[in-house]
Parts: C-alpha cells; structure tokens; sequence
C-alpha cells in the first residue's frame, strides 16, 4: 500500500529545494524585492514605496492583479498556481479544511508574491478530502504551475494520497515561508 | 347539425370521425449506428465520454466513465477504453482502479481489467493511450514512484510495470514504443517487451521544464510517430519517435505568423498558445491547429480566442480564424475531408470548415471538457 507519509518526505523536500533553489521564482522572488509600489496596494508604507519606486516591475498578470484583503476570490495573492474550489468558500480557510475533511498529507508547491511586502513566500497547496466535490468558487491559476512530469509543481493532480479518502472536496493554500 | 341537414350527402361519422389510436410501444434501447471518422468523443469533468457525430453535432451515445477517468478508442470503433478509479462505497471503501472495456456497438461494458494503481488527476490523453494498432494498453501511474502499467487489450490482462523515474506521461507509437518526458527537460524511449517490463534507453535533452515546458497535449501521430512537442512559449519541437528518437528543428508558433517569438518575459504581450487541449494535428495535410491569445507568460490554460492554421512542412502560418467563443480545447479528423472541432469552457461545439473557418454546425452544452479524441477509422 502507498505510504503518505513517505511521500510526504519526498515530495515537502524535492519541491521546497526546488522552489526555493535556482527557479525562475527564485529570481522573480528577488526581482520582486525591488519592485516599485504599485498605486493599487494602498497599505503599503509610504517610505518603502518610495525607496523603489525607481525600478521596473516585473510582474507576472496574477501578480499585477492580485489583492491581500479577501481570500474568497480568484486573485488572492496566495492562489496564484492553485486549481480547484477555495475552501475558504466551502465552510473552511486559506489554511484549513471544512468539518468533515482532512487536509492531503501531500502538496504542491507555488511561489506567490505578495504585494503587500513585496515578498514572495512558499505556499503549499493541499487538498481537503474525504467529502463531496464542494464546487464554490473554482480557481485555476498557472504562475509557475508546471506539467505532470513536474508532478511538485502540478497542480491537476488530486493530492489525497495517504489520506482516509480520495474524494476531493476543495484546496487551500498554507504559507510555509519566505522563499527567498 | 350540419349532417343532418345534407342528409344523405355526407354521413355523420365522415365528419366526426375520431383520429385513430396510436400504436402500442415497447421501450427498447438503441444501438450504435457504424463509427464514422467524423466522430468526437469528449471527456467531461462531471464524468462520461460523449460520443458526437460531427455530421450532424447531435450526440450518438456516450461512455459511462468515473470523473478523472482516461480514454482510449479500438481501430474501427469497435471497443472503447476507460481507465478510472472508483470506490465501493460511492468515493470511499476500497480503491478500486480498472481499465474499463466497452462493446462498441452496445456500449455495454465487456470487462473490467483490474489495474495495479494509476495517477488520479484531471483527465488528459498521455496519462491513458494504446498502442497505434491498438493491442497495448498503457497507463500512467504515479503512486509515488512513476510507472508504466502495460495491458494486453487482447487477452484483457496487466502485462507488467515498468518503472521511469523521474519522468512521466506516456506517448505511445508503433506497435510496441513508448516515449515519456522528463522532469529535467528530455524526452526518453521507454523499450517495454513482451511481459510487460522494461526500461529507459535513451535521452534526449531538448526543453527547458522549469522556464518553458512543453504542453502535455502535444499532438502525437501515433501510427507515424510524428510527435510536436510544443513549449508554452510557443516553441515547436518536432520529434520522430523511435529507436531512439530523434529531435528535428525547432520553429516558433509566433514566428510563423511574421511575429517575434514569444519569451518569458512578463512585460511581453504576444500571440500565445493556450488552453485545455490547445493543439491538434492532422497527418495527411501536416497541419497544426493551435488555440492562441494575446497575453503574458503564465497563462498556459487561457482559452484561445483565434485558431491558427499552421503548415509543419514550412513552418508557414496558413489562416487565422477568430472564434465564435474562447476555444479550450480543438481536434481535427483525421481523415481526407476533415471537420474541425472547437470546444469552449462554458461547454459549446463548433463544428467548423478546416479550409475557411466557416462554423458548419453546433452544440451547446457539452459540458466542460478534459478529453478529445477522434479516430481515423
């Protein structure tokens, strides 16, 4: 029988090494640190935008339009590679699963960029299961999402591996670190 | 009344006569008429395989077939494929993974082949494909560890696993060759025997899979193992699959079409390829069709809002059509007189002339599509 936990292991480590290694997340990562401020991130300090407010923004169309207040809506920085129902749609949150389903023991991984701080951070993407399908609010962001051989980046996979059940319900999307 | 008046002119009963008493029915259930080359068959995300008669864009059947379930088609129709996961309680209980085969003229199942495992996911044509004389079944898994199960189709039997590590995807050619991609950016041959068992044998590096991977739907003549791996810049790799395979020269989708090719650069706006399936490939004309938008990297699945004509011979942009709706995914028959096939997210068909664009027919909700297939008997 498939061992979750083992896969777990594998898979946290293969994609955060990756992820966070020589990717073209990394070097967007660092780009980022040094983007100007956009007008359209109110809350951001006002020295700090002006102290890069001289260089030019490389960002990805997620990333120009995403948005850190709701987290019930498509553009929420952290769901720039996730595919599937929000769970915070579904009687759940950005990091946790609704009553009823338990969080995939394994992941996929982005790296989203959060312009409220300009930093980009690791997000893993897990899967909520064991319940039917919720079917609220449906995603399918591509930043850096990556095809099957890339099975750490892929975000069609259903991730339940290792868990009681394989029926998918909806995906959240944790913050697991800076990815610097 | 007036009959009476006439009196003898014309009866009362002519006049008033009642309608006659329709026929007794029996219910009955109807059959498959012969399998044309014009026939589509498009997988859905709420599961089942519709089957299309393009002649008419009026549905003939359709497959039953689990939600994320692969599929396959025998030469001629004659048998269809369906691998898929199910449980004994609805979506708990025990796994079950099969490869489901069913009569092509009933559509009743025959048999259920019992799998050792395959990779769950949104349906897509190299997680399940045959052999192009159809008598190998081949499935993709990955439970962690990347395989590939080999099924006789005849003796309706697993054959064996074979292990690919670090690599996945399965794009079957000939009667017994299988190449698979690579996390690091190759293409492998896989060489699987008669039990079912084999090995990777060669490599060829030839894509960047972190920057600019190439489309898992790239269109594949199995029959001639004519393979176009195409990257999401738009990139072209032209392969001839074999023993070993070799890489032929790459052109770009953008540069046909008098454009600069596209890169990763967010800033830059082109013509893009995109979709759920955004490409098909038509053998005896050698013509590519490719769902484009204009846009940024990183919008890989965007639907395409024109469908370009592409001659692989000269690498030539032919027409551009613009679509009726956003295009998800296109086929092409593969016949003489084919008919090309636009699906959209919200689930309509256009059925539309490959030479003018001309929107010949269409259907309305199909639902949302993972997978298409034509065949070319």
């Amino acid at each position: 029988m498939f061992d979750g936990r083992l896969f777990e292991g594998w898979s946290e480590k293969l994609t955060r090494r990756l992820a966070s290694g020589t990717s073209r997340r990394g070097v967007l990562s660092r780009v980022g640190l040094a983007l100007a401020a956009a007008p359209v991130f109110p809350l951001l300090p006002v020295d700090r935008s002006r102290a890069h407010a001289a260089t030019t923004p490389r960002l990805t169309e997620f990333q120009k339009n995403a948005q850190v207040t709701d987290d019930t809506r498509c553009n929420y920085w952290r769901y720039c590679a996730i595919d599937g129902s929000l769970c915070s749609c579904c009687g759940g949150g950005v990091h946790s699963c609704p009553p009823g389903t338990q969080p995939s023991l394994t992941s996929w991984v982005g790296t989203c960029y959060n312009p409220a701080d300009k930093r980009s951070y690791l997000i893993a993407y897990r899967d909520c299961c064991g319940t039917s399908s919720c079917r609220q609010c449906h995603c399918d962001n591509t930043d850096g999402a990556l095809p099957t051989y890339r099975p750490q980046a892929n975000n069609e996979i259903i991730w339940c591996f290792g868990t009681s059940s394989m029926a998918y319900h909806c995906s959240t999307a944790a913050l697991v670190g800076v990815a610097e | 009344m007036l009959c009476g008046l006439l009196g003898a002119l014309l009866p009362c009963t002519a006049l008033a006569a009642p309608p006659p008493i329709l026929e007794t029915e029996e219910s009955n259930t109807a059959v498959m008429p012969k399998p044309n080359p014009h026939w589509l068959y498009v997988g859905t995300r709420a599961g089942g395989v519709t089957i299309i008669d393009g002649d008419t864009a009026k549905i003939v059947g359709t497959i039953n077939a689990a939600p994320a379930a692969g599929f396959a088609l025998a030469p001629q129709g004659k048998e269809y494929y369906v691998s898929e996961t199910i449980w004994t309680r609805m979506n708990r209980g025990t796994r079950q993974d099969l490869l489901s085969v069913y009569d092509g003229h009933t559509l009743n199942l025959i048999k259920d082949i019992e799998l050792p495992g395959r990779l769950i996911a949104s349906g897509r044509t190299p997680y399940f494909s045959t052999s192009a004389d159809g008598l190998r079944g081949y499935v993709y898994n990955m439970q962690p560890a990347s395989s590939i199960i080999t099924i006789d189709l005849a003796k309706r039997n697993v054959l064996g696993i074979t292990e690919i590590p670090a690599c996945g995807l399965i794009y079957p050619h000939g009667k017994t060759g299988v190449a698979t991609l690579c996390a690091d950016g190759a293409l492998a041959d896989v060489a699987i025997d008669a039990s079912g068992h084999g090995r990777i044998t060669d490599r060829i590096p030839f894509f960047d899979a972190q920057q600019d991977p190439v489309f898992e739907e790239s269109p594949v003549d199995r029959a001639g193992g004519q393979a176009l791996f195409i990257t999401f810049n738009g990139m072209v790799h032209p392969v001839h699959l074999g023993a070993p395979s070799t890489l032929e020269k790459a052109w770009s989708l953008q540069q046909a079409a008098g454009l600069s090719p596209a890169t990763t650069s967010p800033e830059q706006t082109t013509w893009r390829p995109g979709g759920r399936r955004p490409f098909a490939f038509h053998p005896g004309s050698k013509r590519l069709y490719a769902l484009m938008h204009e846009g940024a990297p990183w919008e890989q699945k965007r639907s395409g809002t024109e469908l370009w004509v592409l001659d692989t011979a000269t690498h030539q942009l032919v027409n551009r059509f613009t679509l009726p709706t956003s295009g998800y995914a296109v086929g092409v028959s593969e016949d003489n007189a084919p008919l090309l096939f636009v699906l959209s997210e919200d689930g309509w068909l256009w059925v539309m002339d490959p030479e003018t664009g001309k929107i010949l027919r269409s259907l309305r909700d199909v639902g949302r599509t993972t997978l298409l297939a034509t065949d070319r008997s």
